[in-house]
């Protein structure tokens, strides 16, 4: 028949209309991102007392990061980076550096909300990228 | 000394008259996102107030608080007055429409007649929109509109004769009135469609919004408008929108029929036209826009015979009926 | 004498067409892409298309990245379908170092190309329902669209650009619960299909306007190098996972929709269609899929042998090509993308001759493009 076309696509339209909608008000309520959601990355910390980074400062991390935001520098003797920054406004997230790492020495996390009111903002400290908690024991090489 | 009352009195009719129709577009654009947002599982706005009453009211401050941009080699006269000239058909029409029994604002014999001659107005101010914004796509919006409207009244009026027909009278009032039995919508559906079909055509209401046609001439002919200039054709369209559907309740749904009562008969035509426009917005949201020849197409091939059918078949069949009840 | 000596007559001024630029602002150029055509009333005389405002110099790049700090960026290039993008260029380089990639990660690739190309027709649905004027289709198709992307989250990592399928396999395993998550979606997805068919298939407004324009011939579409649902609109039956099948594809059982009469709605039918068919690669590849490792051992830094190679696949809008020159360093001597996007931009000069304006945006969004593919 000749409007049943058109009929039919009122009819999809009113059943959405008395269907719940399926809006998440954001800032109010969040989704819950999978656990390989790109983030922040995180350097991880071993279990000595006091515990160190596990990065010894080698450098392949930055080596192979594709738009150079990683800038690593250690002193001749000793096993721990002395300058580690991560420059958030390049990085694209694409954790070749995890990737890479010979010592497994960074995880990946899910955090994406930061804001800054400069650039500087963005480029993050090795004390900003610690893990919060201590490593207790290794994980999988899920990562 | 009366005369300076009378004047007063007429003023202060005026504004209350203003806010209404300023208040009635408010409303409705609201209720244009909120259908809207609900019939594509979203909701519309719900920030400013309680599920976002009072969300339009803001958009209209942010909208007067814009820089008023007239471009370069703009026509003057013709840019600065069309967003005032659209507005002149619309009010001009709120001043026949019966709301109850006794509420109307004028009378006359032949107001539908004057009616559906003032809805012919609003081509000018789409035009000099078209034109005096000295932009191609705003002149390819102005062509399109006038083929539009003017092709699009004449089904519009010759199923409104139908309802004239059978009522006896070119007044709305009496029209409503002669309702009393049955609405015309149930004799008269072949008209009602035809009716309801040209005036969303009169409107720029999708599927015949062309001349504003977002997607390919990006918004048609307010292109170069910004500011309180866009907010006057964007409140226009609604009042519009208002006008055409209580026409269509007065003529085919019984306008205050069956209350007589002032309060209740006004609440009673408002539900009719809500319903009315309900169903507009409910086919905004679905249907995509015809092509401006396919469109042309429907209009003369497919609606003006149409019309002319319904008018005949109607003459015919009221004949017979006064001839039939004449000989008893 | 009727008129005077020195007076104009209409036949005497001089006339032009008109011409109107379709910027690179515009709500339905599909990104920046602009054109300007001569138009004559409602109808187009000629256009001249403008490309380039998003070149981002992405070859060029290449010959100063090594090849796995350049995989992240091969995703940028179709933007809508990254995996498939991903996937021809880890395909090209395994070819050239004759790798052998493990089957259950043959298996993993293809989830991952089909899903991401249902969600890549998505887009196509929403898009077309906003160029011929409804804005409901839209927001039907981003909405399933969500469900697929955080299916592809909870397996890659990412929504948008992925740098999930490496050189010899795929970085991570298939997590829990991904099978059950699918299963939902597996439920859904065909009534929603049906929904949209209801809304917008059916509607005999659309129809018409996508009807009988925008026809394409064989000859034309074989001179100008067209590929993928552009070319299997117009009656030719050339998939390229059926002709040179590559990770896995000839186990798996689909067919390839046609069209008949190579016009708007057979291409926008072709597209429908091909989303049930990638429905059904998914299950049957979930199905069966096999045990082993995800990924190959291939040596740290990638090092191809000399020599130069051409691969393609079936990307989500047609064939994508690598062409590598490698003289056996670590990063490629040369590398070019084929893209589908620029071949079906330039037939764009005579399938737009002679149409009206509303006809010219709807043509241009059957070619499906993606500007981040044109300009590279």
């Amino acid at each position: 028949m000749l409007g049943l076309g058109l009929v039919k696509g009122l009819k999809t339209t009113l059943r959405a209309f008395f269907s719940k909608p399926v809006t998440i008000i954001y800032p109010y309520k969040k989704v819950k991102i999978a656990d390989r959601g790109q983030g922040l990355i995180r350097l991880r910390m071993t279990q000595l007392n006091p515990p160190v980074f596990k990065c010894t400062g080698c450098g392949v991390c930055a080596a192979n990061c594709p738009q150079h935001c990683i800038t690593v520098k250690k002193k001749e003797d000793q096993r721990q980076p002395e300058i580690y920054t991560v420059n958030y406004g390049m990085c694209m997230f694409c954790r070749i550096c995890i990737d890479v790492c010979p010592f497994n020495a960074l995880e990946q996390t899910q955090e994406h909300e930061f804001i800054g009111e400069s650039r500087d903002a963005f480029i993050k400290t090795k004390e900003e990228l610690m893990m919060n908690t201590v490593f207790l024991e290794e994980k999988e090489s899920t990562d | 000394m009366i005369w300076w009352v009378v004047l007063l009195w007429a003023l202060l009719k005026l504004i209350v008259a203003l806010l209404f129709i300023f208040l009635t577009a408010l409303v409705l654009i609201y209720m244009l996102r909120k259908v809207m947002g609900h019939m594509q599982y979203r909701m519309g706005p719900r920030h400013h107030g309680p599920h976002g009453i009072f969300q339009t009211i803001f958009d209209a401050i942010k909208l007067l608080g814009k820089e008023d941009i007239v471009p370069k080699g703009v026509d003057r006269w013709t840019y600065i007055w069309a967003p005032i000239v659209v507005f002149i058909p619309s009010l001009t029409i709120f001043a026949f429409l019966p709301f109850a029994e006794k509420i109307v604002a004028t009378d006359i014999e032949i107001s539908l007649f004057f009616v559906l001659a003032i809805m012919g107005f609003s081509v000018i101010a789409l035009l000099m929109a078209g034109w005096g914004s000295n932009n191609k796509y705003a002149l390819l919006g102005g062509l399109r509109s006038v083929a539009q409207l003017m092709s699009y009244e004449i089904p519009m009026i010759i199923a409104a004769m139908g309802v004239v027909l059978m009522a006896g009278s070119m007044n709305l009032s009496e029209i409503a009135r002669a309702q009393s039995r049955i609405w015309y919508i149930v004799p008269q559906a072949v008209g009602f469609f035809i009716f309801f079909t040209a005036s969303l055509a009169e409107i720029n209401s999708t599927p015949f919004d062309i001349p504003e046609a977002e997607s390919e001439i990006v918004a048609g002919f307010n292109i170069e408008y910004s500011g309180f200039r866009f907010a006057a054709f964007y409140l226009a369209e609604f009042v519009n929108l208002f006008i055409v559907c209580a026409l269509a309740a007065i003529l085919f749904l019984g306008g205050w029929q069956p209350f007589k009562d002032p309060i209740y008969g006004t609440v009673i035509f408002l539900v009719k036209t809500y319903v009315l426009i309900f169903l507009a917005m409910w086919i905004r949201s679905t249907f995509p826009r015809f092509r401006i020849d396919q469109f042309m197409d429907f209009g003369w091939k497919v609606l003006l015979p149409l019309s002319l059918v319904n008018l005949f078949v109607t003459s015919v069949v009221v004949l017979v009926v006064d001839k039939f009840k004449g000989n008893i | 004498m009727l008129y005077e000596e020195n007076e104009i007559l209409v036949d005497d001024l001089p006339k032009d067409f008109m011409e109107v630029n379709f910027g690179p602002h515009h709500p339905s150029t599909h990104g920046v892409f602009r054109f300007v055509a001569k138009i004559d009333g409602e109808k187009i005389i000629d256009i001249e298309p403008v490309i380039g405002y998003l070149h981002r110099g992405i070859e060029k790049i290449a010959e100063n990245r090594t090849y796995i700090q350049f995989k992240p960026l091969v995703d940028r290039l179709d933007y809508t379908g990254a995996l498939n993008n991903e996937l021809c260029y880890c395909l090209t380089i395994e070819k050239l170092m004759e790798i052998e990639v493990p089957p259950r990660a043959q298996a993993i690739r293809v989830i991952c190309a089909e899903l991401n190309r249902i969600a890549a027709h998505l887009i196509f649905f929403g898009s077309i329902g906003l160029e011929t004027g409804a804005f409901t289709p839209l927001l039907f198709g981003f909405l399933d669209r969500e469900n697929i992307l955080s299916l592809l989250e909870m397996l890659a990592g990412g929504r948008l650009t992925f740098n999930y399928i490496t050189i010899g396999g795929v970085r991570q395993d298939i997590p829990a619960g991904f099978h059950e998550k699918f299963e939902k979606f597996r439920k859904e997805f065909p009534i929603k299909l049906k929904r949209y068919a209801d809304l917008i298939s059916g509607n005999e407004i659309f129809i018409n306007r996508l009807k009988n324009i925008g026809i394409l011939k064989k000859e034309d579409l074989f001179n100008w190098g067209a590929s993928g649902p552009t070319l299997r609109g117009s009656g030719v039956k050339f998939d390229i996972r059926k002709v040179e099948p590559y990770s896995g594809y000839e186990k798996y059982d689909f067919d390839i929709p046609v069209g008949s009469n190579g016009d708007v709605y057979d291409r926008y039918m072709v597209r429908m269609e091909e989303m049930r068919q990638s429905l059904r690669i998914v299950e049957q590849a979930l199905d069966s899929l096999p045990g082993g490792e995800f990924q190959a051992k291939v040596p740290k830094i990638i090092k191809p042998p000399e020599g130069e190679l051409y691969m393609r696949n079936e990307g989500t809008k047609g064939e994508i090509g690598f062409y590598l020159v490698s003289r056996g360093e670590k990063s490629p001597y040369r590398l070019k993308i084929r893209t589908p996007s620029f071949s079906h931009l330039n037939m764009l000069g005579f399938a737009l001759k002679g149409a009206y304006i509303a006809d010219a945006i709807v043509i241009l969004g059957s070619f499906d493009t993606v500007m981040g593919s044109c300009d590279r």
